[in-house]
């Protein structure tokens, strides 16, 4: 934090603890907690703890297809005899990764444009807060797939296809904060003192309104995930045999209702997921944006 | 009010400008070849370079973008290579279809969440509250595709009872098309069994649809109660005696819906980009499945098609929610 | 003909559609029972020109829309007549006569005359697209002869042993009509919209990607058949909701059916299945002019190294290829030694190769949703592991497909293919798939050999069946010490239809492409 101003780091500490304490009141933020927490543990150790890694790999077992959910394999498995829980675990790195990427990738990306345009005001706000405007109104996941479809399958072209589509709540959020804050006595100060715009935006600016952005990430980071599996679950995505979630429920959707179950894990991972994220990203929003709340 | 409507709608012009400029750049900047997707596998060269002229890529791009442009314009609006008919025909064929949805979903979020959010306020942090955030917010993390799926297996592979997918049956004749939404037009017609047709065809799409805008508005509807009966109006109803349950019910509800409403215009938009999901698993004869059909073959101008519509359709429905807030709260007008 | 005319229909058909209950079907006009059959299948017919259009899919409209000298019928296939009422054939097998049915005539009303005819068969080889191919370097520009308005002659320019098996594929077309709408490219922008033919269904309402709705044609000159008034072709990417539609009886057919969907299928009440073995074939091509697999030591490795088991296991209802040619067909030898799997010749041949060690990445590509072939995607990936090879596996839509193949560096290392036999003739497989001038084309992207293309130009040639089998003996030996593909499963036809269509006779050439003169529902 900046260190010409003690005081307000000390209040914003305090604002902090008050917020955390709040976070423990909602039992449904620390549920998301939990989820979210849990799927990262899983997801990391997933290499270690899924029973046939080797499956997520590509590897198959004829002899065992289409086995029902049993003590030994307990999600099942597939036509090509592979371990449905190691599928889904293994996938869970695909897209937790992928969606923590595209939100990371679509903050940057918007916070660049945003803090532009907003600390430098003018002709550069009012056209580059205009293109953001039209962004905005294009169909996000028809430009997703289309985009993602050109550039052909791959976990990085579908980040980079998705990010595209994403930046501009991030551009409109940054530019509104840079414009409050850029008044501000100590921004005044640093500039009198002759400090570069990049500097000034870079240190002086963006820390200040992390926060907000922190915020959205974590409320966007389960409609990242929702978005990744949906590109997925429409065959544009990944390649085999990079185990996605919402390819393996595409894949498996020709084998209902008989062997239900390799779908129903893939989509239930996608949904516990995305709630998981949400319920934390909501109690994120009470602690870190007391404004917001409601 | 009349120079200020006119002043927002001369101001859509330049939107609208932008937005073409904008799909159509993508258009351009997107790898793969539109000239030998559209003259096929086994083109030959000449018959590809001949092509090109034909369809004017050989010229330059601001060239390009000013007949694509003008064609908009005259209703030309390009022609699909998978369905070989103009972009314009087959939007004016899909866009009912995903209006159709769109509505019928709004229609059910409206019904179920008003009530949800009033409940939800009444009984601020107790149980009904819990039970109606947590369900909202499950609502809004399910993914479409998935509850789908779900509905398929459970209604129509498991108890029979809905058909699995389109919007009307196919050897059937539908209802005459007035409005284009077949529900609609077989109530225009008078014809009870074509409506319940298509309302079985409607159900299970609209539901898994109607779960993102069903939470916001329950979400709205609890927020904007609690507002209300911390304003002044309750507290003098509540000195004077009222019911807790007649303020809340007749005052307040009141209040509180008109202002959910307008969330209503602004999520319409989200909403028409939204069906693809839905769309692609009910097999939902929309501009949805028409965009998917279109990017599994990389055809581009119903690409472009579609984009556009929607962004328009977003646009301009912003624009009338605006006016519309305006003529009700006079002092939002020029905010 | 433009299909634009479902308003008018509507109104026609209002009456009767106030009428109608919740399901079941229409009757249109209170005389007539409307008869419609539903097919569901995932493929979409992109063109309508006969002699252009290819897939199985435009095979059918094909069939039901136009006519063809001959046809075939039964199992095994035998020829019989069509337009031709009859013919005869020269001792030398060079010349063939036909004599048309006089009552044969087109959708216009004009005849089918032997001018038409030649006209056709003209057309088709002046294009040289479509199925062209089959008759490439077998019938020259001035081969169609008419000797008088019922009378063709074809002078074969070599003996060609499938020649009548290969004609049902030589669709003839109202030459007056196509001459009218010629442009400048011999119809073929006309034509991929319009039909002009003879046969016992037209096309109402086109609605691509979407259905296809055919109806019978009033009037039609071949007599008989089945009580069909009209047929709808229903585009059903899924395979488990084209199951589901025969189940529910909201389809009557459905031809892209998998192995898990017949087992689902088994004791479903008002099912039936067919499933039976077919000339179709399934292998993976490997690019043998250009990358690694350019060196044929490493083509044999794969193929020594790949898990033959794995695929039909993965395959349900098939049988391993052994060879280059189908079971069953002439010349096939059941006996011929082939690659199983065995990592250790692998690995010797592996040894021998430029890439010793392996080390290299390869790149597969497989059409998009295609199931089993991304199941057989990763039976290579795991066979290629062993060696020490890695496979990057390409989803891709089968039209960038097909235009990757066009020369060797844009053509991928793997391409799978099925190929369906159009004639029960080895001749075929062997020159749709193996000879170099099908170069460029997705069933033989790049292999070229001058030993395999002179086989292949002698089989057609002779006549004599003994010598033929041994000609193709000789061609599968030479086939697979190439190892240009890995040879793969021969998948047995899997149809499922409701018991209320009869009249089906399975006959397997291409049995998906559904005909539907011959069949009625109850």
């Amino acid at each position: 934090m900046s260190a010409a101003a003690p005081t307000m780091a000390s209040a914003r500490g305090e604002a902090l603890k008050r917020g955390f304490y709040r976070f423990r009141q909602s039992w449904l933020s620390l549920v998301g907690l939990a989820i979210v927490v849990a799927l990262a543990g899983l997801a990391l150790l997933a290499p270690w703890i899924a029973p046939h890694p080797e499956h997520a790999a590509g590897g198959f077992a004829m002899n065992a297809r289409f086995a029902p959910p049993s003590r030994v394999a307990w999600f099942g498995t597939n036509e090509l005899g592979q371990d449905v829980l190691t599928l889904v675990l293994m996938g869970a790195r695909v897209s937790l990764f992928a969606g923590v990427a595209v939100v990371a990738m679509a903050a940057a990306l918007g916070a660049a444009v945003g803090a532009v345009a907003g600390f430098f005001g003018r002709w550069v706000d009012e056209a580059l807060m205009r293109l953001t405007d039209l962004w905005l109104t294009l169909p996000g996941l028809i430009l997703a797939m289309a985009i993602a479809a050109a550039m052909g399958p791959g976990v990085g072209n579908m980040i980079f296809a998705i990010t595209l589509t994403w930046w501009p709540g991030y551009a409109r959020l940054v530019r509104g904060e840079v414009m409050a804050r850029k008044e501000e006595v100590y921004v005044q100060a640093a500039r009198a003192l002759g400090a570069s715009p990049a500097r000034l935006i870079l240190r002086h600016i963006l820390p200040n309104v992390v926060s907000p952005i922190i915020v959205k990430m974590s409320l966007d980071v389960g409609f990242a995930i929702l978005t990744v599996a949906s590109l997925g679950f429409v065959g544009i995505g990944v390649k085999p045999p990079t185990p996605e979630w919402g390819s393996l429920l595409s894949n498996a959707r020709g084998y209902l209702p008989d062997y239900w179950w390799t779908a129903i894990f893939p989509g239930l991972a996608i949904f516990l997921s995305v709630f998981g994220f949400n319920l934390l990203g909501d109690g994120l929003r009470d602690v870190l944006d007391p404004r917001a709340r409601r | 009010m009349l120079t200020y409507a006119l002043r927002r709608i001369v101001l859509l012009l330049p939107v609208l400008v932008g937005l073409s400029i904008i799909v159509f750049a993508i258009a351009r900047l997107l790898p793969g070849d539109p000239v030998q997707l559209a003259a096929g596998p086994q083109a030959t060269k000449e018959e590809i370079e001949a092509l090109a002229r034909e369809l004017g890529l050989d010229r330059p791009l601001i060239a390009q973008y000013w007949s694509y442009a003008t064609g908009l314009l005259q209703g030309d609006w390009g022609q699909s290579i998978l369905t070989r008919r103009p972009v314009w025909e087959d939007l004016r064929i899909y866009l009912p279809a995903t209006l159709e949805l769109v509505f019928a979903a709004m229609a059910i979020a409206v019904a179920i969440g008003l009530p949800a959010g009033l409940l939800s306020a009444a009984y601020a942090n107790r149980w009904p509250d819990y039970l109606s955030r947590t369900l909202s917010l499950g609502a809004i993390s399910m993914p479409r595709f998935f509850l789908g799926l779900l509905m398929q297996l459970f209604f129509v592979m498991q108890m029979g009872w809905l058909p699995l997918g389109g919007r009307f049956p196919l050897v059937e004749i539908p209802p005459p098309a007035v409005t284009g939404l077949i529900t609609l037009d077989a109530l225009i017609a008078r014809d009870g069994g074509a409506f319940l047709t298509a309302l079985k065809h409607l159900a299970m799409p609209a539901a898994a649809m109607s779960l993102s805008p069903l939470a916001t508005i329950t979400r709205m509807m609890r927020a904007t109660t609690l507002e209300a009966m911390s304003q002044d109006y309750v507290t003098t109803a509540r000195a004077l005696g009222l019911s807790r349950g007649k303020i809340l019910f007749k005052y307040v509800a009141r209040n509180a819906a008109s202002a959910t409403l307008t969330v209503i215009g602004l999520y319409f938009g989200w909403l028409l980009a939204g069906t693809v999901l839905v769309e692609t698993v009910f097999d939902w004869p929309g501009v949805g499945l028409y965009a998917t059909k279109a990017i599994a073959t990389q055809d581009f101008m119903p690409l472009m098609g579609v984009t556009l519509v929607i962004g328009a359709l977003f646009v301009i429905v912003n624009l009338i929610v605006d006016l519309a807030y305006g003529l009700i709260n006079p002092k939002a007008r020029y905010a | 003909m433009m299909f634009n005319r479902r308003i008018s229909r509507r109104v026609s058909l209002l009456a009767a559609a106030a009428a109608v209950a919740v399901s079941g079907f229409v009757p249109a006009l209170a005389q007539a029972p409307r008869k419609t059959l539903i097919v569901a299948s995932n493929q979409d017919i992109p063109n309508f020109d006969p002699h252009v259009a290819t897939g199985y899919s435009a095979s059918m409209l094909l069939r039901n829309v136009y006519d063809s000298l001959v046809r075939v019928e039964g199992n095994p296939p035998q020829v019989i007549p069509h337009l031709a009422q009859s013919w005869t054939v020269s001792p030398d097998g060079m010349v063939y006569t036909f004599k048309l049915d006089p009552a044969a005539k087109f959708h216009s009303g004009a005849p089918v005359t032997a001018e038409a005819v030649k006209y056709s068969i003209d057309r088709l080889m002046r294009l040289a697209k479509g199925n062209a191919w089959m008759l490439a370097g077998i019938v020259g520009p001035n081969s169609v002869e008419a000797v008088d308005a019922q009378t063709v002659k074809i002078t074969l320019l070599k003996p060609f042993a499938a020649f009548l098996q290969v004609l049902p594929w030589a669709w003839i077309v109202d030459h007056k009509q196509v001459e009218a709408n010629k442009g400048a490219d011999d119809g073929q922008t006309w034509m991929r919209n319009h039909l002009v033919g003879s046969g016992a269904f037209t096309v109402r309402r086109a609605e691509p990607g979407t259905l296809y709705e055919f109806e019978r044609v009033a009037d039609g000159w071949r007599k008989g058949g089945g009580n069909l008034t009209g047929a709808i072709w229903r585009i059903v990417r899924e395979t488990a909701s084209q199951r589901l539609m025969v189940q529910r009886g909201e389809a009557h057919i459905a031809v892209d059916l998998t192995s898990e969907d017949m087992d689902a299928l088994k004791d479903k009440a008002g099912v039936v299945s067919v499933i039976e073995p077919e000339f179709r074939t399934f292998s993976i091509k490997m690019n043998t002019e250009n990358g690694p697999l350019a060196d044929p030591a490493l083509r044999r490795a794969v193929s020594y190294a790949f898990d033959y088991n794995a695929m039909l296991a993965s395959a349900g209802y098939a049988q391993l290829m052994v060879g280059p040619l189908p079971h069953g067909i002439l010349g096939h030898d059941p006996n011929l030694p082939v690659y199983r799997t065995d990592l250790d010749k692998a690995k010797a041949e592996l040894a021998k190769s430029k890439t010793p060690n392996g080390g290299v990445k390869l790149t597969m590509v497989y059409v998009n949703g295609l199931e089993q072939q991304r199941r057989w995607a990763l039976v290579l990936l795991d066979a290629l592991k062993k060696l020490n090879i890695e496979l990057d596996i390409k989803p891709m839509a089968w039209p960038d497909m097909v235009a990757s193949t066009k020369t060797p560096q844009s053509a991928p290392d793997f391409f799978p293919v099925y190929q369906t036999a159009n004639y029960g003739d080895p001749d075929n497989i062997a020159f749709a798939a193996y000879h170099s001038s099908r170069n460029g084309n997705w069933q033989n992207m790049v292999y070229k050999s001058a030993k395999v293309d002179g086989l292949i130009e002698a089989g057609r040639a002779e006549t004599n069946v003994d010598k033929r089998k041994a000609i193709y003996l000789d061609f599968q030996k030479q086939v697979v010490e190439d190892a240009p593909d890995i040879f793969g499963v021969l998948e047995k036809r899997k149809l499922a239809m409701r018991e209320d269509v009869t009249g089906f006779k399975f006959t397997p050439v291409a049995s998906n492409a559904i005909e539907y003169f011959g069949l009625s529902l109850k």
